[in-house]
């Protein structure tokens, strides 16, 4: 360094430096001061005054110090797996699996273990608010809870009809959407409309009909995984996103090395490969939309060569009677021989499952294909067979669940007509973010401007409660009363309970306390219907019917001791496995339908599938607001705090694109911008890109990070077989913008053709 | 110049002295309370110590009795106190007491009250004779050092766990 | 100190964790039980992007072949527990030292931050707290009062959930016994879905564990360097026969 730079050329500095320091110190001097400045520092105090204040009532089950564990439900997933979380003095302190219940066993998967920072999220609203800036002003007005109601109640009570009410609701827990659906009837209202982007990713209201259409009944397949030799898995990315992951990765791991002697083997069909893939044997690249045409193509195999041991295919071969294996094999870019392996594997196996999965779901001809799927396990005899497909067994829960489990896109996209017609004046929006979680070409965002008023109940300000002129913050789950009939089940019937583990935080109201206080406000039909003080009364009295039945794993004596170990069990259950054998509806006597995929954009113009997936991280979006979930690497590109394009790499060197390029992606509704990851599990003609990032709201940890939605993209069109939305049905372009944009990745880049960080 | 600095040092350094012996007497004395709790006197009534400290036997902390045990007697008990008059308009406002704590580990000692217990040991070898005590006071400097002097004085199987850091450090 | 292969005789536990990569699935539910237990801090993008990362245990993502006949592997790897730890003798402070039980063990308030250990660490396991960590109120309460808390400057690493290792054995000899079998859980092993993880006392000939590292799929990491590691892995796709 310039010996003439620095700080010693300022002169005013240099005067006031030989004030303090008149002439230059010498070596001993200055060894004197520092000893002294150094000892002076034990003159610190070596005190600290702590307070600590002793329970005025102490809780009869805690002993300070010690953990009071509270067993709950989680509900970061449509699953509904059963948890335990360890309190400290009132705290949350640890999210565990429950042990006793029999869909997840004490196992938990990476959103359930971060569930704790939903209840100490800073950016939790604190009480109930007005937006009183208007829509979109971000300024809030707090209210006072009976003011709140006594408005909502005014606002119902000055509807014209009924029929200008509508409750659009997402993840609800089943107790909640039975009271919603009560009272909506009590005012001769619409039925709610219930959407939630991590159910349609998963398919389950297709596969909900599949089940009508298939086995007569619209229950949830169960897949005895942990017993089966061969699964064939068809876009069911089973161990990250779909249905129940915590019990299907448990039954994984029985079905991998649970069993002296006997591996199974899992292989993956889906145009990207997943987590789920990446434990597979095999990966098989199938051309968007036809996987459908594989499985008829194994089943035709299989019944033409007469595979198997399980005698006679004559019943099945109908069903394959307009199936040509070559044209299958053309059309899914499966090789002919590689279909003959697959069916001799699926048909000598002893206990051999075809699952079909969201990812099936998600196409124009989902319905068709998942059909095929089913198809399968009936050529091998494993409907309702160790090893093979189940039908969820509700037993005695039945009652206490919501029914249907989730309506179709077409029925949102009907409410979505109606609001933008004008035919809404109050819209309520519970546990669910429409603006966020649809496609932002099927129009909510104009519709809802349509509407006058707008109520949501969400304990965050997300997109859609930005829109809202008054939001009522519920409580969050670890706050909350309430059960959870889960879907797909266990081998048993189950309802999972729900307790607040801790006292709320804030001023917050659960949502059911809201529609009672609201029926009582109302009086006449809505207040006989709803004619309980709280919540909890409700719950008490609803699951009480459970107290009668003589299958439960425990035995009560009276109904609020039943009550009571509802609570410490975490649910009720049968202490025996029941598995429910499905029966057969005709539509195994018919020949399989052939639909063939259909996708929105010209190939010509836009060359690439695009495949919007949901994270295992951040879900639908709904975990973009916890840190930990953000800075949790996703498994498969190692990327943390971001959203990225998956790229085949000799794709990506065709376009001249690297990692950590950014591209924009632009479909014939949309157009975003996103860095690169050159991903070679991936087919060279499809682009991937995960959900969960983009947020505009939903707090710090959702807003900072750069990233888009790709909703935006998606083209809002639906599987004519079964309503539901085809989110895979999207074309896509790309054009690299010469930028890029560093992702935080865990793996580093080297030795991949550049560094990761210049 | 050279004996203006000398003299500084000699200031700092006996500022060090007495600042130390200072700070080392504050360690032995008791905290101010907000009620002058007298140990003495519950003793001398037939009180032992997990009457009131209960979590010591079965867990990591001894704790303060809750309100509710305090009046559980004062409700009847000498209610002409000062000290129990305080006492009871706490209670009466469902405040809690803001004591302050006498004794203190920092954030990175783990101390469980349940494993020394178990051993055998009472509360007076740590804590002093509390019984004689009007206002708590740490009689010893709880520092490390104190620590192992009697983790090290303990039978040769056990050694071993008690002076490894992990026992004590979390 | 003199060391030698084995650990002292007074103890009748040797921790070890076993990994079967048949059974993982990179699902990172271990590594967000390991943060909510161990209040690992989040660092945000920024300082992710530099790999300050603090993460505890890592799955580490590898990709096989070219497509379409790809594969992807996993494996979760964290502090190996090593018998022969290269982390230890560099610690100009004794920070960081092997305990009679096989646990490596880091001393937060005894560390000075020179970061030699995580040099010498051959696994990369080792994390250092660049900043004082942020918790933003509320998040504070999610704080596991068993562990401590660090701040800048300290190093930090998989410690197999001491905490819970010590409770269980202090609530065991309240209750006149030892812990039994599988009574222990890390965070990572409790959470795992798949149970690929397991965790027990290599001593105890009887234990999951043990049977399960004699299976012929075990296998250590790096077995070279003569780290003699805590951590047995198993290899995935054979049959456990």
């Amino acid at each position: 360094m310039n010996q003439d730079a620095g700080i010693l050329k300022d002169n005013a500095l240099r005067s006031t430096l030989n004030e303090i320091m008149p002439k230059a110190l010498t070596r001993r001097e200055f060894l004197k001061i520092a000893a002294g400045a150094t000892a002076a520092t034990g003159l610190a105090p070596a005190v600290r005054s702590i307070v600590i204040e002793p329970f005025v009532h102490p809780p009869e089950e805690e002993l300070p110090g010690q953990a009071t564990w509270y067993a709950s439900t989680c509900r970061q997933c449509p699953a509904g797996c059963g948890i335990i979380v360890r309190t400290i003095e009132g705290r949350a302190k640890k999210i565990e699996g429950n042990p006793l219940h029999p869909l997840n066993r004490g196992k938990l998967c990476a959103r359930g273990q971060a569930g704790l920072q939903v209840l100490y999220n800073p950016d939790r609203l604190k009480n109930a608010v007005r937006q009183s800036g208007g829509r979109g002003s971000r300024q809030f007005e707090p209210l006072y809870w009976p003011d709140a109601l006594d408005l909502l109640r005014d606002k119902i009570a000055a509807l014209s009809g009924a029929e200008r009410l509508a409750f659009l609701g997402g993840l609800m827990p089943s107790h909640a959407y039975r009271l919603t659906a009560r009272l909506l009837e009590a005012l001769g209202a619409a039925p709610p409309v219930i959407y939630d982007l991590q159910s349609a990713l998963e398919g389950r209201s297709a596969a909900s009909q599949l089940s009508l259409a298939f086995f007569g009944a619209p229950d949830l397949p169960e897949y005895d995984l942990s017993q089966s030799d061969v699964v064939l898995s068809f876009g069911a990315n089973l161990l990250e996103t779909w249905m129940s992951p915590v019990a299907q990765s448990a039954a994984y791991g029985a079905m991998r090395q649970g069993r002296m002697g006997r591996r199974g083997l899992l292989v993956q069909f889906e145009p990207r490969l997943s987590a789920t893939a990446a434990s597979s044997d095999e990966w098989i690249p199938v051309k968007p939309g036809a996987e459908g045409f594989v499985a008829l193509a194994i089943g035709r195999i299989i019944v033409e060569e007469r595979l198997g041991h399980v005698g006679s295919h004559r019943s099945q071969a109908v069903l394959y009677q307009n199936v040509d294996v070559r044209d299958m094999s053309t059309a899914s870019d499966v090789p002919v021989e590689t279909l003959r392996r697959m069916a001799r594997a699926f048909a000598d196996a002893d206990r051999a499952v075809a699952i079909p999965g969201g990812y099936l779901a998600g196409q124009r001809n989902g319905f068709s294909s998942m059909l095929a799927v089913q198809a399968l396990n009936l050529v091998v005899a494993q409907v309702g067979r160790q090893g093979g497909v189940f039908l969820s067994n509700p037993g005695p829960t039945a009652a206490l669940r919501q029914n249907p489990p989730v309506n179709s896109f077409d029925e949102v996209m009907d409410l979505i007509r109606r609001m933008k017609a004008g035919e809404i004046d109050l819209l309520l929006v519970h546990s669910a973010n429409p603006i966020y979680e649809l496609p932002a070409a099927a129009g909510f965002a104009e519709a809802i401007t349509r509407v006058p008023f707008v109520v949501s109940f969400s304990p965050f300000v997300d997109e859609t409660a930005i829109w809202a002129d008054l939001i009522l913050p519920d409580h969050t789950y670890l706050e909350s009363w309430g059960y959870q009939v889960p879907s797909p089940g266990a081998d048993r019937p189950v309802v999972s309970s729900q307790q607040p583990v801790v006292r709320p935080l804030y001023d917050t109201l659960a949502a059911a306390d809201v529609l009672l206080g609201l029926a009582a406000r109302l009086g006449g039909k809505p207040a006989d219907a709803l004619a309980w003080q709280d919540e909890a009364s409700y719950l008490e009295e609803t699951v009480g019917e459970l107290y009668g039945s003589s299958l439960g794993a425990y035995d009560a004596r009276t109904p609020s001791g039943f009550w009571a170990l509802w609570h410490q069990y975490g649910g009720w259950w049968s202490e025996k496995q029941i598995r429910r054998e499905p029966e057969l509806t005709d539509v195994v006597q018919k020949p399989l339908a052939i639909s063939d995929p259909q996708f929105e954009g010209d190939p010509q113009d836009y060359p690439f599938h695009l495949y919007p997936y949901s994270s295992i991280t951040l879900t639908d979006g709904r975990g973009a607001n916890l840190p930990w979930l953000q800075e949790a690497p996703d498994p498969m590109t190692t990327v943390q705090w971001g959203m990225w394009v998956e790229i085949n790499p000799t794709t990506a060197s065709a376009l001249g694109i690297s990692d950590n390029d950014v591209v924009q992606v632009e479909s014939p509704h949309g157009s975003l911008e996103a860095p690169v990851v050159i991903y070679p599990g991936i087919r060279p003609d499809v682009v991937a890109i995960p959900v969960g990032q983009g947020h505009q709201d939903y707090g710090r940890f959702a807003q900072e990070v750069s990233g888009s939605n790709p909703l935006t993209l998606v083209a809002p069109v639906t599987d004519p077989g079964t309503g539901a939305l085809a989110w895979g049905a999207t074309r896509v372009r790309l054009k690299p913008t010469g930028r890029k944009q560093f992702l935080a990745r865990l793996e580093s880049l080297d030795g991949k053709g550049r560094e990761s960080l210049d | 110049m050279t004996r203006w600095l000398t003299l500084l040092s000699l200031l700092i350094v006996a500022s060090v002295v007495v600042g130390v012996i200072l700070t080392r007497a504050q360690v032995f004395a008791a905290p101010e309370q907000p009620i002058a709790y007298n140990h003495q006197s519950h003793v001398e009534a037939g009180l032992q110590c997990l009457f009131c400290h209960t979590s010591a036997l079965r867990s990591d902390i001894a704790g303060i009795p809750s309100m509710e045990k305090c009046m559980g007697c004062h409700n009847i008990i000498a209610t002409d106190n000062e000290a129990v008059q305080a006492l009871t308009s706490y209670w009466k406002q469902s405040q809690p007491i803001p004591w302050n704590r006498v004794n203190q580990q920092p954030d990175f000692v783990y101390f469980s009250h349940q494993a020394h217990l178990g051993a055998g040991i009472n509360c007076e070898t740590c804590h002093g004779d509390v019984g004689h005590m009007t206002v708590a006071q740490p009689v010893v400097k709880m520092d490390m050092g104190w620590c192992l002097d009697c983790h090290l004085k303990q039978p040769e199987n056990k050694i071993a766990r008690l002076a490894d850091c992990l026992t004590c450090h979390k | 100190m003199a060391k030698d292969a084995n650990h002292s005789i007074e103890s009748d536990r040797r921790w070890v964790l076993v990994v079967d990569l048949d059974r993982c699935t990179g699902c990172q539910a271990c590594v967000v039980a390991c943060h909510a237990e161990n209040n690992v801090p989040v660092v945000g993008e920024k300082q992710a992007a530099y790999g300050r990362w603090m993460h505890w245990i890592i799955i580490q993502r590898y990709w096989e072949g070219e497509y379409p006949n790809v594969k992807a592997r996993f494996m979760p790897v964290m502090c190996q527990q090593c018998t022969e730890a290269p982390c230890e003798p560099v610690c100009p402070v004794f920070a960081t030292y092997h305990n009679e039980e096989g646990l490596n063990a880091q001393i937060y308030n005894r560390c000075i931050g020179t970061r030699f250990c995580g040099s010498a660490c051959p696994y990369k396991v080792r994390t250092y707290n660049w900043f004082r960590p942020e918790f933003p109120e509320p998040l504070t309460e999610q704080l596991n009062p068993d562990v401590t808390v660090r701040t800048r400057g300290i190093m930090e690493k998989c410690t197999f959930c001491i905490q819970r290792i010590r409770r269980t054995e202090i609530d065991a000899r309240a209750e006149g016994r030892k812990p039994a079998d599988g009574e222990i859980q890390p965070a990572c092993v409790q959470t795992c879905p798949t149970n690929a993880l397991v965790f027990g006392n290599l001593d105890d000939p009887d234990s999951r564990a043990s049977q399960l590292a004699r299976s012929h799929r075990s296998f250590r990491l790096l077995p070279e360097l003569g780290t003699d590691p805590g951590v047995i892995y198993l290899k995935g796709s054979e049959t456990n026969a």
